[in-house]
C-alpha cells in the first residue's frame, strides 16, 4: 500500500535563504518566549533570555542548579502550591513522554536582594514538553512559561468591581424602595386631603377656582389690559388668593368643630420651633423697615405641643402684629416659669381700643377703623388662636393701647400631665418642613407695597438649583419665596431667558409657567429636551387651569409633572422635592449602569482573549485551527465576513479559511503585508467596512487575517486588537505546521499514515505517482470511521502540481474529515466542500466522490462532484461501474448536492479511483472504464483489497503512469462467530475497540440496548487496563467475545499488574459494569488481569 | 482521534450556557472536553445546560467530568442541567449514577 502525502509549506519558509545553517544557540537564547531546559533530574540546563527577564534571575546563578532550589515556594504564602503542581506536571511529562499543559499557576518568584528581596506575586501558564532521545527515553524537558500576572490581576479587578456594583445596586434598590414608600405615603396623604376638601370645602373652593382661573388668564395675557385694569385685576387676584387662605383657616375650624382635629402632643424644643416660624418673617420685616426682636433661648425642658397647631398660633400672632405695625418693631419671646411656658408677641403698632379687646377673640370680629397695612382680614385669626391655645389647656391674654401697640401672651402648662394620655406621644420624627409659614410670610410680603423682595438667601438647605420661569413678577416672587428656603432659586421672565440660563448653567429642576411671551413653557420644554446638556433635567409645568390643551401638549412633550393653579405650597414643595430626588436617583442609576456596563465589557474582553488564545488550539491541525480561528474572530468582533490568507512560495496569497459573506480578497494581501500593521481596506461589496491584519512570522509577513462588516459600523480599536491577537496565534500555528510538515517530509515523503482498522471491513489504498520531477499531483483519498459504525470513503483530484494544489488537498482532507463526522450525509458533506472551494478562490478544477458505506446493511449513499464513478466487484466476480448522473466539479455548484443510494450484493468490494487510472491520450473514457472492468473480472476470487489495488494498478498503469492515480478499495466482511482483538493499551484504542465490538454484536443480531450495555462495560474494563495495568506506552489490551447459547461472553485481558484504584470514578466504572451486565468477574493474577463479562441477550433482538 | 471523537458546540442563551456534546466521550477525551466546557462558563452565567442528545457513548471517565463540572458549578452557585432524551444510549448510564433522576420530558 502506498498513499498520497499532502504538502503545505516548503522548507524555504523556515530557513533564512542562502545563509546556511542558523545559529540555533543564539536563536534559542533570544526566542521571544520564556524557556527553561531541564535535565530529567530537574537540573536547569539552559535558559532563554526571556525567561531570565521574566523571573528576574541571572543565567550564571541558575544554570546547573536544581529547579526547586532556584524557585522555592513563597514561604509567606501558606497556600502556595506552585512547586507541588509543577513537580507533578514534570513527573507526568517524564512518565508519559508527552507534553503536559498546566493550568494557570500562582508561583511567586524570589526578588533579587538588590530590589528588596522577598517574593513577588506572579501567575504563570506553563507547558512542559519532553524531548526524547533516539532510544525513546526522555533526555530533556522544555519548560515554557507565559507570565499571565497582568491578565489575572485584570480578572480579579473585574470581579471586585462586580461585587462593588452588586452592593451599590442593592443600596439603590433599597433607596428606591424608600422613595416608592414615601411616594405612596404622599399619595395617601394627598388622597386624604383631597377627600377632606371635597367633603368640606366644595362650596368654597369651586367658586374660588372659577374666580382665580379667569383672572389668572387675563393677567397672563401679555397685552390688552390698561394699567388701571391690570391693577384692579391684580387686586382681585390677590384677594382671591387671600380667600383661599381663609378657606383653609375655616377648614381648621371645621375640623375643630367636627372633632376631626385630633391634636397629637409631643415633647418639642419649643424655642427652636417658634424661631423657625417667626424667622419666616425676618426678610419681610427687614423689607418693611421693622425691627424684629427675638428672645427665643432654649427652654430648660421640652414642651408638649401639637407642632402643627403651635405653628398656627405663632404664625397668626406674628402676622397680625406685622399687619398692624407700620413702624417700630416686633418682639417675640419665650419664657418658662412656675410650671408654665409663656409666648409673648409684642408690637409697636396701631393698637386697638380697650373696648374692642373683649370681643377680639370672637370669630369674624374685626376691629373697625384700624389703620394697618391692609384692610384685609377675616377677623378669624385670633379666635382660632384662642381655640388652639385651649386645646393645649392654655390661656391667651391680649393687651393693647391705641397708638402704642399690642401685646399677646400665650401660656401653656409644662409637662404632659394635663393632656389626655392617648394624645401624647413621647417622640416623633421632626417634620421636615413648615407647611403654612411660607403662606403666611408670602402674605406678609404682599402687604409691603412696591417692595422688591430681597435675594433669597435664607435657609438654603439643599444645594439643588431650581430655575423658575414665569412672566408674572408676582408669581415669580411667590415661587421664589416658597422654594428658596429649600433650594437655590434662579428666576427667568420668559421661556427664552429660561432656556439661556438653563444652557449656561444647567439647573437641577425647571419650574415653568405654560403661558409666557416669547417662548412658552411647552416650547421651552421641547428646547430643553432637544439639548443633550439639558435633556435629563426634570421639568414641572404650572398651568392656570387643569385640562388645558397646553398641559396635555406639555405632558406629551415630556414634562415630568404639572401643577394646576391654584396649588398649595406644600404640594408644590413636595412635588419639586420628589422630582429632584427622582432625578438624583436616575443619575445615580445611570452611573451604576455605566459602571456595570464597563465591567461587563471587561469581562467580555477577557472571555474574548481566552477565545483567541485557547491552549486547546495546540492540539489542532493547522487547517482545523484556521477554521476555528476564523469563526471565532468573526463571532467576537461581530464581523459578517472573515478570512485567513496565506502567501505561498510564488508570493501570491490564497484564502485558506473563510466564513460568512464571500470575500473577493484580490489585492488585499499585498496592501496588508506592505503596511505591516492593521489597515482599513477598500471593502468590496456587499461589505461596508473591512480591516486587514498581517500575519507575521519571524518578522516576515506570511499572510493576512481579514474581517469585514456589511453594516457600516467601523471596527473599534479593541476589535482590531483582538484580531491582532488572533493573527499572532495563527502565525504561530502556521510556523508550527510548517515545521511539522518539514519533519514529516524528511522522514517519509509519501505515506500519510496507515489506514484505520475498521471492524467488519477491509480497506486498502494505493497511490501511483507519474514519476515526474515537478512535484506531487493533487490526488487524494480519505477514510473516516463514524461513530455509528458507518464509514466515509472519499477520493478526489485537484488539478495541477506543486505546492498550491497540495495545500488545497491538505485543506480539503482535514475539512472533509470534520464535515464527515459532523454531517454524515454525503450530499451535505459535498455541498459544504463546494462552499469551501468557492471561498478559497483557487481557480482549480477539483473532482470528488464521497461514499458513505454501512457494512451491516450492504448499501451505500454517495455524492459526486464530476468524479469518475466507483467500480463494484460482486462476490460472483462480476465487475461494473455504478451509474451516476453528471455533476459539476467542486465549487461550481451553489445549491445542494444530490445524493444517490445503491444496494450492494453482500460481500461486494467497492473500488474508488482517480481518472489517472483510466485516462489515456486519444482514448475515450469509456474505453478506460471497460479496461478496468476487464482487469477486475480477471482477478482471482480470493484476492483481498490490497491485492486488488496493486493488481489493477499494475494492469492499467504498467511501470510508468502518464498522470498520478489513486485507488481506494473497501470490502465488507461477512459476520464472524468469534471476535478477538489486541490493541495497544492507550486511551486512543478505546474507540476502535468499541467500534469493532459494536459491529460484531450488531452483525450477530444483538439489539441496540444490549449492544450499548456490553460496549460500555467492555469499555470500562479496557479503560481500567489502559489506565492501571502498565506504565505509559507499554503493553496491550485484548478483547475476546463469543456467543454462548443465549449469552454473550466476553473477556478483557491485560498482562500488567494493576496499580491501586484511585478515586470514586474507578469505583463507578465497576459499578456500571455490574449494573449493566449479568456477570462481572475480575481475576487479578501476577501475570495480568482478566475481566470476564457475561450478558443474556434479550429475546426480541433483531 | 480524541479531538474528533466528540464535538462541543456552545451557545449562550442569555445568562445560560447551552453546551451541546455530539459524539463519544471516553478516557481519551473526557478531560479535554471537561476543560473546554469549563473554559466557556462565564462567571455571570446562571448555569449550564448540557445537551447530551447527540452523545452516543459516555464512560465513567466522562461521568467523572460531569460530576466534577456539577461540583464546580455548585461551588459558584451555578446550576447544571443535563438534558438527555430517554431513548439516548447514555440515558441509562446517567440514571445509574444518579446524574438524572426523572425521565426526560417529551
Amino acid at each position: 500500500m502506498s498513499s498520497v502525502t499532502p504538502r503545505m509549506q516548503s522548507e524555504k519558509d523556515l530557513a533564512p535563504p542562502s545563509r546556511g545553517v542558523p545559529d540555533f544557540h543564539t536563536l534559542f537564547l533570544s526566542a521571544p518566549d520564556a524557556y527553561l531546559v531541564l535535565a530529567p533530574d530537574l537540573t536547569i540546563v539552559a535558559v532563554s533570555d526571556a525567561y531570565l527577564r521574566a523571573t528576574m534571575t541571572e543565567r550564571d546563578a541558575i544554570v546547573g542548579r536544581g529547579l526547586f532550589e532556584v524557585f522555592p515556594d513563597n514561604p509567606d504564602d501558606p497556600e502556595a502550591t506552585g512547586t507541588a503542581n509543577l513537580a507533578a506536571s514534570l513527573e507526568r511529562a517524564l512518565a508519559t513522554r508527552r507534553p503536559d499543559t498546566m493550568a494557570v499557576q500562582k508561583y511567586d518568584i524570589p526578588r533579587p536582594e538588590s530590589e528588596g528581596g522577598g517574593f513577588e506575586e506572579r501567575y504563570w501558564s506553563p507547558l512542559n514538553t519532553p524531548v526524547l532521545g533516539p532510544d525513546g527515553e526522555v533526555e530533556l524537558i522544555i519548560h515554557r512559561v507565559e507570565d499571565v500576572t497582568e491578565l489575572i490581576a485584570l480578572k480579579q479587578k473585574g470581579s471586585e468591581q462586580e461585587d462593588e456594583i452588586y452592593r451599590r445596586a442593592q443600596e439603590i434598590q433599597a433607596m428606591n424602595e424608600e422613595l416608592r414608600a414615601a411616594n405612596v405615603r404622599l399619595a395617601e396623604l394627598d388622597q386624604a386631603k383631597t377627600d377632606f376638601f371635597s367633603n368640606v370645602s366644595h362650596e368654597f373652593r369651586t367658586p374660588l377656582t372659577l374666580l382665580l382661573g379667569p383672572i389668572g388668564d387675563l393677567l397672563a395675557a401679555p397685552d390688552g389690559l390698561t394699567a388701571g385694569q391690570r391693577e384692579a385685576l391684580e387686586l382681585a387676584h390677590r384677594n382671591a388668593l387671600r380667600l383661599l387662605r381663609h378657606v383653609n383657616t375655616l377648614l381648621d375650624f371645621t375640623r375643630l368643630e367636627s372633632g376631626r382635629l385630633a391634636p397629637t402632643y409631643e415633647p418639642v424644643d419649643l424655642a427652636a420651633l417658634t424661631r423657625e416660624h417667626v424667622g419666616a418673617f425676618e426678610s419681610a420685616c427687614a423689607d418693611a423697615g421693622l425691627e424684629l426682636e427675638l428672645h427665643l433661648l432654649p427652654l430648660p425642658e421640652p414642651v408638649y405641643v401639637d407642632r402643627e397647631l403651635w405653628e398656627k398660633i405663632v404664625l397668626n400672632l406674628v402676622s397680625n402684629a406685622f399687619k398692624f405695625t407700620l413702624e417700630g418693631r416686633l418682639e417675640a419671646s419665650l419664657s418658662a416659669a412656675d410650671g408654665h411656658v409663656e409666648l409673648l408677641v409684642r408690637d409697636t403698632g396701631v393698637g386697638m381700643p380697650r373696648v374692642e379687646l373683649e370681643r377680639v377673640f370672637e370669630r369674624f370680629h374685626q376691629v373697625r377703623g384700624r389703620r394697618g397695612r391692609t384692610q384685609e382680614g377675616s377677623g378669624i385669626g385670633l379666635a382660632l388662636v384662642k381655640e388652639l391655645v385651649e386645646l393645649h389647656r392654655g390661656e391667651i391674654e391680649i393687651d393693647s393701647a391705641v397708638g402704642k401697640g399690642t401685646t399677646v401672651r400665650v401660656r401653656i402648662p409644662s409637662g404632659s400631665a394635663h393632656l389626655p394620655a392617648e394624645a401624647v406621644v413621647r417622640e416623633r420624627d421632626g417634620r421636615p418642613e413648615s407647611i403654612s409659614s411660607q403662606a403666611h410670610r408670602e402674605e406678609a410680603l404682599r402687604w409691603i407695597d412696591g417692595t422688591e423682595p430681597s435675594a433669597a438667601t435664607d435657609g438654603i438647605r439643599e444645594r439643588h438649583t431650581v430655575l423658575v420661569a414665569d412672566d408674572n413678577a408676582d408669581i415669580r416672587r411667590y415661587l421664589e419665596r416658597l422654594l428658596s428656603p429649600h433650594w437655590r432659586v434662579r428666576l427667568a421672565a420668559d421661556g427664552r431667558a429660561a432656556l439661556e440660563r438653563a444652557r449656561a448653567e444647567p439647573p437641577d429642576l425647571v419650574l415653568s409657567d405654560v403661558m409666557m411671551p416669547e417662548m412658552d413653557g411647552v416650547e421651552l420644554l421641547k428646547a430643553l429636551r432637544d439639548d443633550p446638556v439639558t435633556c435629563t433635567i426634570p421639568v414641572v409645568l404650572l398651568t392656570a387651569r387643569a385640562g388645558e390643551t397646553a398641559t396635555v401638549e406639555g405632558l406629551e412633550a415630556g414634562a415630568d409633572d404639572y401643577l394646576a393653579k391654584p396649588f398649595s405650597a406644600p404640594e408644590l414643595i413636595a412635588r419639586v422635592r420628589t422630582h429632584l430626588e427622582l432625578a438624583r436617583q436616575r443619575t445615580a442609576l445611570a452611573r451604576e449602569q455605566a459602571a456595570r456596563a464597563a465591567a461587563e465589557r471587561l469581562a467580555a474582553r477577557l472571555q474574548n482573549l481566552r477565545a483567541v488564545s485557547d491552549v486547546a488550539f495546540d492540539r489542532l491541525e493547522l487547517d482545523a485551527l484556521l477554521g476555528v480561528m476564523v469563526e471565532r474572530v468573526a463571532r467576537i468582533v461581530e464581523a459578517d465576513a472573515a478570512a485567513i490568507e496565506l502567501v505561498g512560495d510564488d508570493g501570491s496569497a490564497a484564502v485558506r479559511a473563510a466564513t460568512g459573506v464571500e470575500l473577493d480578497t484580490a489585492g488585499f494581501a499585498d496592501a496588508v503585508t506592505a503596511a505591516g500593521r492593521p489597515v482599513q481596506l477598500d471593502a468590496p461589496r456587499p461589505l461596508a467596512t473591512a480591516v486587514g491584519v498581517p500575519l507575521v512570522a519571524e518578522g516576515r509577513a506570511i499572510g493576512d487575517l481579514l474581517v469585514g462588516r456589511v453594516h457600516p459600523q467601523p471596527f473599534a480599536d479593541e476589535d482590531v486588537q483582538l484580531v491582532q491577537m488572533a493573527a499572532e496565534r495563527v502565525a504561530l500555528a502556521v510556523e508550527q505546521a510548517a515545521l511539522r510538515d518539514t519533519r514529516r517530509r524528511i522522514s517519509d515523503p509519501i505515506h500519510p499514515g496507515p489506514l484505520p482498522e475498521l471492524p467488519g471491513m477491509q480497506v486498502a489504498a494505493c497511490w501511483r505517482p507519474s514519476g515526474g520531477r515537478d512535484g506531487t499531483g493533487g490526488d487524494f483519498y480519505e477514510v473516516v470511521p463514524l461513530a455509528d459504525g458507518r464509514v466515509g470513503l472519499a477520493i478526489g483530484d485537484v488539478a495541477g502540481r506543486g505546492e498550491r494544489p497540495a495545500a488545497l488537498v491538505s485543506q480539503l482532507r482535514s475539512v472533509l474529515r470534520a464535515y464527515a463526522m459532523e454531517f454524515g450525509s454525503p450530499g451535505e458533506v459535498v455541498t459544504r466542500l463546494d462552499r469551501l472551494v468557492r471561498s478559497s478562490g483557487e481557480p482549480r478544477l477539483v473532482t470528488l466522490l464521497y461514499v458513505l458505506i454501512d457494512p451491516r446493511r450492504w448499501h451505500v449513499h454517495l455524492a459526486s462532484a464530476a468524479h469518475v464513478p466507483p467500480l463494484v466487484l460482486a462476490p460472483d466476480g462480476h465487475a461494473s461501474h455504478l451509474e451516476l448522473a453528471p455533476s459539476p466539479p467542486l465549487g461550481m455548484v451553489a445549491g445542494e448536492r444530490e445524493e444517490t443510494t445503491f444496494e450492494l450484493a453482500p460481500g461486494s468490494t467497492l473500488l474508488l479511483y482517480t481518472d489517472g487510472l483510466v485516462q489515456r491520450r486519444g482514448e475515450s473514457l469509456d474505453d478506460g472504464f471497460e479496461r478496468l472492468e476487464r482487469a477486475a473480472r480477471s482477478l482471482p476470487a480470493e484476492v483481498d483489497t490490497g491485492g486488488l489495488c496493486d493488481a489493477v494498478a499494475a494492469a492499467l498503469l504498467g511501470d510508468v503512469a502518464e498522470d498520478d492515480a489513486a485507488l481506494l478499495a473497501a470490502h465488507v466482511l461477512p459476520p464472524e462467530e468469534r471476535l478477538a482483538l489486541e490493541l495497544p493499551a492507550v486511551p486512543e484504542s478505546l474507540a476502535p475497540l468499541r467500534r469493532a465490538l459494536t459491529h460484531w454484536l450488531e452483525a450477530g443480531g444483538v439489539g441496540a440496548g444490549d449492544v450499548g450495555a456490553i460496549t460500555l462495560a467492555c469499555g470500562e474494563a479496557a479503560a481500567n487496563a489502559v489506565e492501571h495495568a502498565y506504565g505509559p506506552g507499554d503493553g496491550s489490551v485484548e478483547l475476546a467475545a463469543e456467543r454462548d447459547g443465549e449469552d454473550i461472553a466476553l473477556a478483557v485481558r491485560d498482562r500488567g499488574s494493576w496499580r491501586a484504584q484511585r478515586g470514586e470514578d474507578r469505583g463507578r466504572g465497576l459499578m456500571l459494569m455490574e449494573a449493566l451486565l449479568d456477570e462481572v468477574d475480575v481475576k487479578v493474577r501476577p501475570e495480568g488481569t482478566t475481566v470476564l463479562l457475561r450478558k443474556r441477550i434479550a429475546e426480541e433482538a433483531a | 482521534m480524541s479531538v474528533l471523537l466528540c464535538h462541543l458546540d456552545v451557545e449562550e442563551d442569555g445568562d445560560t450556557l447551552v453546551a451541546r456534546l455530539i459524539g463519544e466521550i471516553d478516557l481519551s477525551n473526557a478531560a479535554l472536553i471537561g476543560q473546554d466546557i469549563r473554559a466557556r462558563v462565564a462567571n455571570h452565567s446562571l448555569g449550564v445546560v448540557l445537551d447530551l442528545a447527540g452523545l452516543t457513548y459516555l464512560d465513567s471517565a466522562g461521568l467523572e467530568v460531569l460530576f466534577d463540572l456539577r461540583r464546580r458549578l455548585e461551588s459558584r452557585r451555578q446550576q447544571l442541567i443535563i438534558a438527555v432524551p430517554a431513548d439516548s444510549p447514555v440515558y441509562r448510564t446517567l440514571q445509574l449514577v444518579g446524574l438524572i433522576e426523572r425521565p426526560a420530558a417529551g
